[in-house]
This record gives structure tokens, C-alpha cells and sequence, in this order.
């Protein structure tokens, strides 16, 4: 929107910012025009109103209360650091312990009795001794022949 | 000595950034009246202007590293106020559009056209000065805001919301003209202590 000379003058006489030149054009207008100058007033009136129904202030003992908030966030912060923490530990802590475990797999598997050549690699992994149905009941079989010996 | 008991902006800056609560706690007192005329200018006196008055502060201590002195500290945080005032009016037509109660909204209306200024106290009469500024839009509001009532001049007003000055200008005309319009009634009819 295309102000009109007059209005720039009234907005600036508004701010209270016109030159002296300016301030003399104003005053002839207005002489010129009072209905020019009623509209002056009337917008200098509002402007006072307005300046006049400002808030100040938030209620009593805002600052204690964006301190309160402060410390909350920055208790929060730190929370939240904490936890990224344990995450980050957690994660290093089960790669190291699968580490662990696959060598320990390895291990047993290279290590596992070779002549047994039937056994699951399960079993291998987790170093279970060679075990079947024959093979339980030979050394069932075994157990008890044993014990019958040393009992005589 | 009396340097300590009324620091300048400056050495309140100096001593935050060292982690100086107190120091934190003065410069919130100092500009506590600036930003509340801002923020309940633009978003009436209500609880969550409040919030956003302590989400200023809080913004600002947190990057106070960015406040390089350019421009005073109370222009920097009237920016601050002033942004974040108009992204929570937007925050609140988004939600108006979802849930319309104009209940309210009609009773404020009869009360401005009602002509019974005579009977309203001071404060009521405040209240609806604040209701006729929440009529205008939040970009025509902000000058307001800042033209009357932070009393910045226009091309301060201009520097802060970042536009050019003649845009100042012009919303500045229609918002009065619509502010005149809104308050001539009491204006005329009602005595305020200015």
C-alpha cells in the first residue's frame, strides 16, 4: 500500500521524528485541513492507549522460575548424556563378548576329537563330549561293569 | 564498587559464560519488563505466554555464544521474543483451525460495540486494548508491538523483523487505522491516567 505524503508526515510526527521542515509542512496542512488534524489526534490517542495497556511484567518471581526450568534442562542434559553413556558401554561390552564366544567356538571346534567324525558342529561349538545312543549305552554298559567289578 | 552491585550488560555476559547463575538471575530482572510487553503484547496475557517468556531466556543461555554484540541485548532478545511470539501464533491458528470456539470471541466482540465504557475498570479496559491488538494479523501486531510499545523507532522496527522500512510503514498505517477504529469509543468516553 502507497502512502499519501500527508500520512507519512502524520506516522512520522507519530514517532516524533519529523524535521523542521517537515514539522512546518505538517502544521500548514493541518491549518489547511482540520479534519487532517482531528485524524492526527485521534491516532495519536490510540497510540497512547496502546502504550498506555503494555504488560510489564509476568507474574511474581518469574527469573526463580526460568532458573527452576534451567537447572530442570540442564538436569535433563545430563540424563541424557548418562544414557547415551550406557548405551555406548553396552554396545561395546556385547561386541567384545560375541568376540569372545566365536573364539571360544572356534577353539572347540578345532580342538573338538576328530575321530568322531559324525558329531553335529553344534556340539563341536559348545564342546559337548561325543555322544550317541550306542555310545550312552557303552558307557552305561561300562559304568556298570565297572561297579560290579570293584563290589566284588 | 558500585560497578558490582549494578553491572553493565557486558560483565553480566562475562560472568554467565562462566557459568554465573546470579549473574544470570540480574540480567533476567533487567529485561523482564521488555520481554513481557513483547511476548503478552503479542500473545495476551495468558499461561503460555509465560512459557515462551522463559523459553527466551533459556534460548539465550544456551547460545549465548552467538551473541556477538551486534546490536544491544535488549533489541537481541525483543528479536528472540518476537519470533518465537509469532511462531507460537501460528502454532495456535493451526490448532484454531481444528478446534473453532468462538464463543469467547463473540462476547469480547458485543463488549467493544456495547458503548458501556464507563463502567469498565482500568483493567478490563486493558484487557480489551490487548483483545483489539489480538485482532490484528501477527505481522501487523508485531509492529505495533514494537512501534508503540517498545517505542522502537521504524527503522529499528525494520531491523528487527528483518523487512524493508517502507513495509514498516505501511502496516504500521493500517494497523492504527484499524486500532483507531477498535478504541475510538473509549477514546472519547473513558478518562486512563497516561
Amino acid at each position: 500500500m502507497k502512502l499519501t505524503y500527508e500520512r507519512e508526515l502524520i506516522l512520522k510526527a507519530l514517532e516524533d521524528n519529523l524535521s523542521a521542515e517537515e514539522s512546518r509542512r505538517l502544521q500548514s496542512l493541518f491549518e489547511a485541513s482540520p479534519k487532517l488534524k482531528e485524524e492526527y489526534n485521534d491516532l495519536l490517542n490510540t497510540q497512547q492507549m496502546i502504550a498506555w495497556a503494555k504488560y510489564d511484567s509476568f507474574k511474581p518471581y518469574f527469573a526463580d522460575r526460568v532458573l527452576k526450568r534451567l537447572r530442570g534442562e540442564t538436569d535433563s542434559i545430563f540424563s541424557d548424556d548418562f544414557y547415551i553413556s550406557l548405551v555406548h558401554n553396552f554396545y561395546r561390552l556385547a561386541f567384545t563378548v560375541l568376540l569372545l564366544v566365536m573364539l571360544l567356538g572356534s577353539y572347540n571346534i578345532f580342538s573338538a576329537d576328530n575321530t568322531s567324525n559324525d558329531q553335529p558342529v553344534i556340539e563341536s561349538v559348545i564342546a559337548l563330549p561325543p555322544m550317541s545312543v550306542i555310545n550312552t549305552n557303552t558307557t552305561i554298559l561300562n559304568y556298570k561293569v565297572f561297579n560290579n567289578e570293584n563290589t566284588n | 564498587m558500585s560497578e558490582s552491585h549494578n553491572p553493565s550488560d557486558k560483565e553480566l555476559l562475562e560472568r554467565i559464560r562462566n557459568k554465573d547463575e546470579g549473574a544470570f538471575r540480574l540480567l533476567i530482572e533487567r529485561y523482564e519488563s521488555q520481554v513481557a510487553a513483547t511476548v503478552l503484547g503479542m500473545l495476551g496475557n495468558r499461561a503460555d505466554a509465560e512459557d515462551i517468556g522463559q523459553e527466551i531466556f533459556i534460548r539465550f543461555y544456551k547460545s549465548i555464544e552467538q551473541f556477538r554484540g551486534e546490536s544491544s541485548l535488549g533489541t537481541y532478545l525483543t528479536r528472540i521474543a518476537i519470533n518465537l511470539s509469532l511462531n507460537e501464533l501460528k502454532r495456535r491458528e493451526r490448532k484454531n483451525r481444528r478446534f473453532l470456539f468462538i464463543g469467547d470471541h463473540e462476547e469480547k466482540e458485543q463488549l467493544f460495540q456495547s458503548g458501556e465504557t464507563d463502567e469498565l475498570e482500568q483493567k478490563e479496559l486493558r484487557e480489551l486494548i490487548q483483545e483489539a491488538i489480538n485482532k490484528l494479523k501477527p505481522e501487523f501486531k508485531a509492529v505495533v508491538i514494537l512501534r508503540m510499545i517498545q517505542d522502537y523507532s521504524t527503522n529499528e522496527t525494520a531491523e528487527i523483523l528483518n523487512i524493508p522500512i517502507g513495509t514498516v510503514l505501511s502496516r504500521y498505517s493500517r494497523a492504527i487505522d484499524k486500532l483507531k477504529i477498535l478504541l475510538t469509543p473509549y477514546i472519547k468516553n473513558h478518562e486512563i491516567n497516561l
